[in-house]
């Protein structure tokens, strides 16, 4: 891996901004140049929450379009809002559990799932929420869809560091999320 | 000495080591966005020192400048801190700091926000930089920033000026790979030297010292030029940049493999020296800046019968950001090739069947259910005057008209009272009345003014990040201090009347703003209730969560009176409402609910 630039995306609260910054610090840990792009302010009161994570570049924190090797969205509208700055050859991992959009008609997922597959390289959407619950606690969702990610990448300290940065009490809850979206992209 | 160090800092927390290794002495400001994580940074790390600065929230950015300057004259370095709108609020002493000059190293970190993405405007800093006739560093990266604050101080201490720093959202908010030096300067000694001449801005000194300010223009211009980068190549293509542009350019020019001569600006008064250089060597110039068109003016001044492209010509995008695929697009309109990324039309379609999702008060917030009171007591025929904070987002409640600047609400509130014959009502939050609210309370009760003030009190500045204010009675270093009794302002104010409430309690409310509605002059309610997120965090949240019951089936065709809520926990199928896991037991669309179909779960 010399260079990978990730979208991470999804609505206010569900831990984009915390999911990219444990994988720009793995990668600052392993020796790569790493600049993100976060969401602050006003866009983040339970609006769309963007964030541009490149690592092994020394250009500007946002990925031009149709570049980015991979795409995680927390949430599957949001996923496809930004899927325009996934590569053709890119990777997309959708949670299809939906957040309603207040006073607003919402697509059928497969519709957007449908879309993402006829522009890019790959698609894994699975219920990633669903696995949250799982391991353990709703909050895990971003470490589920870290875990898909981290196939694509040879950062080996990143379960590591998810487990400095989540706090005590969840830890196994995150480790377990961690695994159980690993499993996601080998299946 | 610490050894040098590599961190995955955000571009404020950079500044924030900047600051700190720099040795201040005091640190002030006013949060704003995208400035506002530099100070509670400075709060967090400031144990490495022995004798810590004084770091404070002021109450508004004119206070923070005035209180560095105070500092800075005693020949210590201070830095101040705000976002690009708070500058006009600082630019009465700016203009003259300029004038006085500085002791101790004096840095004014201003952020701008191309884009709006936080903000009520795109106005460009490097503008008040020329116009105050300061020096401005443009950093392109969380790295430069963090290098370029340091060199501010020295900078400002050579030539005794106050110094901008100008980091806009993408280098503030950008998170990357930083490394620190680790060396921590000791801090300067205070002394105050009287010297009427440099201090008393009479007009027989402000004329000197006007003359000083000009005579070191060009000395800083050649100083400043170090901080340029010129790579001369064979085309007679040249691009001058700025900023983060520059990196955007950078990458842009790797994607169509082109090589022109750039000239990278990252410091202001920009040097003509070099401009010209490339102008000499150059056919067509395209110049990439976001914001104004601050160095395609100076190139345009300098550039004879050389081609120049930007935003004057409408190769540059105007307004908002610039981005790799803007430039790209810039490039290409230039060099005569196509050279923008190609969205899929597939991809289009399917985006224009996105339910927009745009910032909403969250489940809980107080604001919410005062805005509903508001609603109902003074109706859709009021004009609601806002203001800048959170209650922002009261426009999609319909009870927000009107959004200019900080502490308007009030002051516009007076001349609507005196201009038409409706009823005016202006919110305000409890940060924003103090930062420049009270003057306009003043004013409108001295002035006869016809209003009713809601001051949405949430106990805290909640949109920038829960920085405390002097009601809260809490420091920017979490220290108690004396709180400014938010009541005894008002009433010595002499308002003719005052009501404080609770807004979660609507019959309270609303009683109190028919009061108000039916009272004389200027009338206050204080509408109190800690912002949920604080709530939350303290482990108070609000009560036991809700649930429809369903008897809302009956109703829902013609009810959905809850809907004007616009709560985010209420989500509505083609037969009733629902409460989502995220209510947190407000209680509001119980108390609105007509038919009682909502209860604790």
């Amino acid at each position: 891996m010399t260079k990978f630039d990730c979208i991470i995306v999804g609505v206010g609260g569900q831990g984009s901004i915390f999911a990219s910054r444990v994988l720009g610090e793995a990668a600052v840990r392993e020796g790569y140049d790493v600049i993100s792009a976060e969401t602050h302010g006003m866009a983040q009161r339970g609006g769309t929450v963007e964030v541009h994570v490149r690592i092994g570049s020394s250009f500007g924190p946002l990925i031009p379009l149709r570049s980015a090797d991979a795409l995680v969205g927390m949430e599957p509208a949001e996923g496809l809002r930004f899927a325009r700055y996934l590569s053709p050859k890119g990777t997309a991992i959708i949670n299809t559990n939906v957040v309603p959009a207040t006073s607003s008609d919402y697509p059928p997922v497969a519709n957007l799932v449908k879309a993402l597959k006829d522009t890019c390289g790959r698609v894994i959407a699975y219920d990633a929420t669903r696995l949250a619950l799982d391991a353990g606690h709703l909050q895990t969702l971003n470490v589920v869809l870290l875990g898909t990610l981290s196939r694509m990448l040879s950062l080996s300290t990143l379960e590591e560091v998810v487990a400095e940065h989540v706090p005590k009490k969840a830890l196994d809850a995150n480790i377990r999320a961690f695994k159980l979206g690993q499993r996601v992209f080998d299946a | 000495m610490q050894h040098g160090n590599r961190k995955f800092l955000l571009g404020n927390e950079a500044i924030a080591y900047g600051i700190l290794e720099a040795g201040v002495s005091l640190v002030s400001g006013y949060p704003g966005t995208p400035s506002s994580e530099i100070i509670p940074f400075i709060v967090q790390h400031v144990e490495r020192y022995e004798r810590p600065p004084h770091v404070e929230w002021s109450v508004n950015e004119k206070v923070a400048l005035e209180v560095a300057a105070g500092a800075s004259y005693c020949d210590v370095r201070t830095a101040v801190v705000m976002k690009h709108v708070g500058l006009n609020v600082a630019a009465d002493p700016l203009m003259t700091l300029a004038y006085t000059g500085v002791k101790g190293g004096l840095v004014l970190v201003v952020a701008d926000d191309p884009g709006c993405f936080s903000s009520q405007n795109e106005q460009d800093s490097r503008r008040y930089a020329q116009f105050a006739k300061i020096p401005c560093l443009d950093p392109s990266t969380p790295q430069e920033a963090y290098d370029f604050t340091k060199y501010a101080f020295a900078l400002s201490e050579l030539f005794e000026i106050p110094v901008m720093l100008r980091p806009t959202t993408r280098v503030s908010h950008a998170r990357a790979s930083v490394t620190l030096s680790g060396n921590y300067s000791d801090q300067r000694s205070p002394h105050f030297k009287k010297d009427p001449e440099q201090w008393v801005m009479v007009p027989a000194h402000a004329r000197k010292r006007h003359t000083e300010l000009n005579r070191i223009q060009p000395l800083l211009r050649a100083e400043l030029s170090s901080l340029n980068n010129l790579t001369l190549k064979k085309s007679r293509f040249g691009v001058v940049t700025a900023g983060v542009a520059a990196k955007y350019v950078e990458e842009a020019l790797k994607k169509l493999r082109l090589e022109p001569s750039v000239l990278r600006i990252a410091a202001y008064p920009a040097n003509n020296d070099q401009i010209a250089t490339l102008i000499s060597n150059s056919r067509q110039l395209l110049i990439v800046e976001e914001l104004e068109p601050v160095i395609e003016e100076q190139v345009n001044a300098l550039a004879g019968t050389v081609e120049v492209y930007g935003k004057l010509t409408g190769h540059v995008q105007r307004e908002g950001e610039l981005t790799v695929d803007t430039v790209l697009h810039s490039i290409g309109q230039v060099v005569g090739r196509l050279a923008a990324a190609d969205v899929p039309a597939v991809l289009i379609a399917a985006e224009h069947t996105l339910p927009p999702r745009p910032p909403v008060l969250c489940v809980g917030c107080p604001h919410r259910a005062t805005f509903y009171a508001l609603k109902k007591v003074f109706t859709k025929a009021a004009i609601y005057v806002g203001d800048i904070g959170c209650y922002t987002l009261g426009v999609s409640q319909g009870t927000i008209d009107t959004t200019l600047c900080m502490g308007a609400s009030i002051s516009m509130a007076s001349g609507f009272s005196a201009a038409c014959d409706k009823e005016i009502v202006s919110v305000i939050g409890d940060s924003t009345f103090i930062h420049t609210g009270v003057p306009g309370l003043i004013n409108a009760v001295y002035n006869g003014a016809r209003l009713t003030l809601v001051i949405m009190d949430n106990g805290t500045t909640a949109m920038t990040g829960h920085q405390p204010h002097p009601c809260t009675g809490v420091n920017a270093m979490g220290a108690c201090t004396v709180p400014t009794p938010m009541e005894d302002l008002i009433k010595a104010i002499g308002v003719q009347g005052l009501y404080v409430v609770d807004p979660y309690n609507l019959f309270e409310t609303e009683d109190a703003l028919t009061r108000a509605k039916n009272g004389d002059g200027v009338q206050v309610v204080i509408a109190r209730r800690p912002c949920i997120i604080s709530a939350k965090k303290a482990g108070t949240p609000a009560k036991a969560k809700k649930r429809v019951t369903a008897v809302c089936q009956d109703y829902f065709a013609s009810c959905k009176l809850c809907s004007t809520l616009f709560c985010p926990a209420i989500n509505y199928s083609e037969t009733s409402a629902m409460i989502a896991e995220d209510c947190v037991g407000c209680g509001i669309c119980e108390q609105i609910c007509e038919f009682d179909a909502i209860e604790t779960a």
